[in-house]
């Protein structure tokens, strides 16, 4: 990959919190104008990365590249240059919308028109509104516009979609898809596989402070080489049941609630499930057929599910 | 410059639109002015030691008790033996010191403002006419209360010796005759009142208000809730910051500087030289104090929840122990300790001191040192356990 073609590089990054190993040597590049995904469980230690990116913590070891020039650290001149949405982000009380956006423009040499801001994250009707009176996905949207506000060549999402409902989450997946036709690179983390499947060109998934597995969300999911996953209720199958069944699929997974099997061929295996359901006089309930996905993936990487 | 003034404005709008910070900054302090004097006013030095040294001529063996000098040592030895010893103090001259030697330094000690009264006694035969004079300060209260005293014990004295001799003429009686002793500052007002004994004391709780309070409560509620995290993302430097809240705290204290003196003036009738450059120079160093132990607490305590008791439970007792609303030079055991070794204690003084209003008890070195030393104290702790970050990092 030509170097002028990569956004951020990290090359053996480290990072220790006493004897806890958050980050162990990983190493990865961003491309330019692309949106790259970094997915993982609560304490993959995701967001320890990209707070070394962002320049809020220090690494122990390795090497960074900031489109091509390797840096000690992020420093003032990078952060002109990058655009932050933090995991949890609060804000002060008593500030107006307007008032915040035009606040963090003076932190930089060089920003956007507020106004301009304003519109791109449709908050025109709230800009004289106090920032706490905003909803959730207002004060999200709130963020972004303050990771725009000096029109960065790369953006850090750290789980921007957290907390928020489902129509809050759409359109913020939305704005997110402009800033890359508008051609800025995006470094996301999330721990939602659907938003790293429908964002990301690139994945990287991260598990215990190491790399997994990289590629796009549908190379990852080929690479699994199953089509299809029957999935239904654990409820109501005995501990002898579970492990009948295991000996029939071999490549079963049980999370707490769920019983997932993965195959190939779907009529003749769905047959078969249901007549040795039937033989057993074991009921299948809340029966679902699915698409694998990247948590598919990271099951089979690991052997437990994201949200474990 | 434009992240410092927009650092600036953000708190200056925080501040104007939040009434709970608007009463506890701007008018609570007006408040508490408004109910001290109007409590307190007069009475300056109630509930102190009188200290009073007695210069009377050397009692030598086989002088008759009925001598005027035997006489008036034993009232006065009575008065240190009674119940009512714990108002006053005498001194007496050293055996081996000259009467005039210790009358000096006793006169001395009552322009600074170490004694209340030096009572004069002179060398005379019983049955004169007797002329004790009494030395006292115009310009302090307690040094006026102090001679009222001693003349009304005299006076019973008299009485006492009328009712005993029964022969006696009125005119044969102790007189008293006061004089009366300039403080040493040539500035020095006299009829100063409680009202502008007490404003450098509410200036300076402000002060202290400003520096601990919000300083250390808004910073730790920011570094908490990850503000100042999102803030140190972006190119803004940290002396940018820092540099935009003290802007803040500087026109927030100059505000309560200018209410408390208006408020005072026209309700209390106080006359004082706020524009001094000393005073000036005292109040800019009792903020840089103040905030400098903000920071100290800041850097020790880290949890959010703990910081507003751990606040409160600072400020009051510095407040009260530090001579702010009343006199607590005259404190004793370990309540002394803790008022001397008091920043604002010193500050205060220096602050009454530099308005002419007050001598300060301690001395000008003692008033810019002990502070200095809890300010530069508080730096260097602070410097190595301060952080912006919740998470310890900067």
């Amino acid at each position: 990959m030509a170097e002028n073609t990569k956004a951020v590089e990290i090359i053996d990054l480290e990072k220790s919190y006493g004897s806890l190993k958050a980050v162990a040597g990983i190493s990865f590049y961003v491309k330019k104008g692309q949106i790259f995904t970094l997915l993982g469980p609560n304490g993959a230690g995701k967001t320890t990365t990209i707070e070394i990116l962002e320049g809020l913590k220090e690494k122990d070891g390795g090497e960074i590249k900031f489109f091509g020039e390797t840096v000690a650290k992020i420093s003032k001149k990078e952060k002109e240059e990058i655009g932050v949405l933090l995991q949890k982000n609060n804000y002060i009380e008593k500030i107006k919308v307007k008032e915040i956006l035009k606040m963090f423009s003076s932190f930089y040499k060089n920003s956007l028109s507020t106004s301009d801001i304003i519109k791109k994250i449709s908050l025109e009707d709230k800009k004289d509104s106090f920032v706490e009176n905003l909803s959730g996905g207002q004060q999200q949207r709130l963020s972004i516009g303050l990771a725009l506000i000096n029109d960065p060549k790369i953006l850090y999402l750290d789980e921007p979609t957290t907390g928020l409902d489902p129509q809050a989450r759409r359109k913020l997946w939305g704005l997110i898809k402009d800033l890359k036709k508008a051609g800025k690179t995006v470094f996301l983390t999330t721990h939602y596989m659907e938003e790293a499947e429908r964002l990301s060109d690139y994945v990287y998934i991260m598990d215990q402070g190491k790399i997994i597995a990289d590629g796009s969300p549908e190379k990852l999911i080929e690479d699994l080489g199953k089509e299809n996953v029957i999935v239904f209720a654990k409820t109501g199958f005995t501990d002898s049941a579970i492990e009948e069944l295991q000996e029939t699929y071999p490549e079963l997974k049980i999370t707490e609630s769920e019983i997932s099997i993965y195959v190939k061929d779907l009529s003749s295996s769905l047959t078969e499930l249901i007549k040795w359901a039937g033989e057993k006089e074991v009921e299948i309930d809340n029966l679902k057929i699915r698409r694998p996905n990247l948590e598919d993936v990271f099951i089979e990487l690991t052997g437990k599910g994201l949200r474990d | 410059m434009g992240a410092i003034k927009s650092i600036f404005l953000q708190h200056l709008r925080q501040h104007l639109r939040d009434k709970y910070s608007i009463f506890w900054n701007l008018i609570f302090p007006l408040i508490l002015m408004t109910i001290l004097v109007l409590i307190f006013g007069g009475q300056i030095e109630e509930n102190v030691t009188f200290r009073i040294s007695i210069v009377s001529p050397e009692i030598e063996e086989g002088m008759a008790d009925n001598s005027y000098p035997v006489i008036i040592n034993t009232v006065f030895d009575s008065i240190e033996d009674s119940d009512e010893s714990r108002w006053f103090k005498f001194y007496r001259k050293k055996k081996n010191q000259s009467r005039s030697n210790f009358l000096q330094e006793e006169r001395k000690k009552l322009e600074s403002g170490e004694r209340e009264l030096v009572l004069v006694v002179p060398e005379v035969e019983w049955g004169e006419k007797v002329q004790l004079e009494i030395y006292r300060q115009p310009e302090r209260q307690l040094s006026l209360i102090a001679a009222d005293v001693i003349t009304s014990i005299i006076n019973e004295l008299n009485r006492e010796i009328n009712i005993a001799e029964g022969n006696i003429s009125r005119d044969e009686l102790i007189n008293v005759s006061s004089r009366e002793i300039a403080i040493m500052e040539s500035e020095s007002r006299s009829n100063f009142s409680f009202a502008e004994f007490l404003v450098p004391g509410i200036i300076l709780f402000s002060f202290l208000i400003s520096g601990l309070e919000i300083f250390v409560e808004k910073i730790s509620s920011m570094r908490a809730r990850g503000i100042l995290k999102r803030y140190f993302a972006t190119p803004l430097r940290a002396v940018e910051y820092f540099s935009g809240i003290l802007g803040f705290i500087i026109l927030l204290s100059s505000t309560q500087v200018v209410l408390i003196y208006g408020w005072a003036k026209i309700f209390f009738d106080i006359n004082l030289a706020i524009f001094r450059p000393e005073f000036i120079f005292y109040m800019l160093f009792s903020l840089i104090v103040s905030i400098a132990l903000g920071f100290f607490l800041l850097s020790i305590v880290k949890n959010k929840e703990s910081v507003g008791v751990v606040t409160q439970a600072v400020i009051y007792p510095m407040a009260f122990l530090g001579g702010m609303f009343f006199e607590v030079s005259n404190l004793s055991g370990v309540i002394s300790l803790a008022a001397k070794i008091n920043p604002m204690y010193y500050l205060v003084n220096g602050m009454r001191d530099a308005l002419g209003i007050y001598p300060s008890p301690t001395s000008l070195i003692l008033n810019l040192f002990v502070p200095a030393i809890w300010m530069f104290g508080s730096i260097i702790i602070s410097s190595y356990k301060f952080s912006w970050n919740p998470g310890g990092e900067s």
